[in-house]
């Protein structure tokens, strides 16, 4: 059964669909989240009123890819918490949350795993726009029709944006380790 | 942009080691409480809109209350208090312009299933659903938006609103060909679901017959063969 079918049915009436939706993407969408926020409470709460928006604006599903539309509540959602809480920094890491970098560097023993460290660090470092692109074109959309409709902008746009953001995650690999980088 | 979706991961040839590295970035576990906070909030959303799920009765009146509130208003500006002698030549007047008012309406409508952009399509099947029962020429603009256009959720929303005329023989008919000939699923799965809730016995036994014998996409048999076992449990 697609996404799209299940929607359908949602907009008919059958809210035990949303349901399906919620298991079928939760757990990739809270990762993507807490890419975003970096507070996992922060991550749980975008994720639970992404799917409650989902059911309160079935009517305005216009067919598509759910999943894109999905994508898209929920980063609107992102930017919105960012906006009403300025003063706590989008990208301040989560006290409670272990800090990655310290967490990594128990395991920075091989060449590989040092180089993936750094990827991740500069991927950490990104600013928020250039790291959800990234996150998004690698790990939940293979094309750009539907990471445009994810990010509410043309195929066009987010092609545009995907390559930029690249290339801002070799410049950043660069700037912390500038020997090593480009390996 | 060409309309086919382009694969990302090949578009990166320039980058194609550090994409490979991104695909290592960690992935964090949806906690257990994800799922039980989202089931309890979506149970109190749903106890609170059944608590004022009374009200939802009025809402399908609320356009003709308010058109009816202005018409009033209207009538007294411009004609003011008639006589008794004038009364019937004025209703005939009023029943006529109403007349006018709901066949341009209808046209309205009936153009906007012809329009480019598809949620306008979209809106125009919802604006004529109520109006398909008893109206052929809409049935038939339906019959032919649910057939033949681009767009899957416009086949689907018309097929929706074809339900109640589907015990009707050429509605019928040509809704189950199109179960057999839609090379799409979704299509497919509509059509399915729109017999079974609207098809007569003879339909619904086609169905399951076209199901058991495989010329429906797997996903659509076990959709009616699903549905067919849980009515007989």
């Amino acid at each position: 059964m697609s996404d799209e079918q299940l929607m359908l049915w949602l907009q008919q009436g059958d809210e035990s669909c949303l349901g399906a939706l919620f298991e079928r993407h939760h757990g990739n969408l809270f990762s993507f989240c807490l890419h975003l926020v970096k507070d996992r409470a922060i991550a749980e709460d975008l994720v639970q009123e992404a799917f409650l928006r989902v059911l309160g604006k079935r009517r305005s599903y216009r067919g598509g890819s759910f999943k894109a539309w999905l994508y898209n509540i929920a980063r609107n959602l992102a930017f919105d918490h960012h906006r009403r809480n300025a003063r706590s920094r989008f990208q301040q890491p989560d006290e409670t949350t272990p800090d990655p970098v310290e967490e990594r560097d128990a395991e920075r023993v091989t060449g590989a795993r040092e180089r993936q460290a750094r990827v991740q660090d500069a991927l950490a470092a990104l600013p928020t726009a250039a790291r959800e692109v990234i996150l998004l074109g690698r790990f939940e959309f293979d094309n750009y029709v539907d990471l445009g409709a994810a990010l509410g902008c043309t195929p066009g746009a987010a092609k545009v944006r995907l390559h930029r953001a690249m290339k801002a995650l070799n410049a950043m690999l660069d700037q912390l380790n500038p020997e090593a980088s480009h390996a | 942009m060409p309309d086919q979706p382009i694969d990302i991961g090949k578009e990166m040839p320039e980058n194609e080691a550090l994409w490979a590295e991104l695909g290592e970035t960690p992935r964090s576990e949806a906690p257990a409480s994800l799922r039980r906070d989202f089931y309890r909030r979506l149970r109190e959303r749903s106890e609170r809109s059944t608590r004022w799920a009374w009200l939802e009765w009025l809402r399908p009146l609320a356009p003709a209350a308010i058109a009816l509130v202005i018409g009033i208003g209207i009538g007294r500006v411009d004609f003011g208090p008639e006589t008794t002698a004038d009364a019937p030549v004025v209703a005939a007047e009023i029943a006529s312009l109403r007349g006018e008012v709901t066949a341009l309406s209808r046209q309205f409508a009936l153009a906007r299933l012809k329009d480019d952009n598809a949620s306008t399509r979209l809106d125009g099947i919802a604006q004529l659903a109520s109006l398909a029962v008893e109206d052929d020429e809409i049935a038939g603009g339906l019959l032919e938006a649910a057939t033949s256009d681009p767009v899957a959720s416009v086949r689907g929303a018309a097929l929706d609103a074809l339900g109640p005329r589907l015990r009707d023989p050429t509605v019928g008919r040509r809704i189950a060909d199109l179960l057999l000939e839609t090379p799409s699923v979704l299509v497919q799965l509509s059509v399915a679901d729109l017999i079974m809730r609207w098809g007569d016995d003879n339909m619904i036994e086609d169905l399951v017959d076209a199901a058991e014998t495989r010329q429906l996409y797997p996903d659509v048999s076990r959709f009616v063969l699903e549905r067919v076992r849980r009515k007989t449990v």
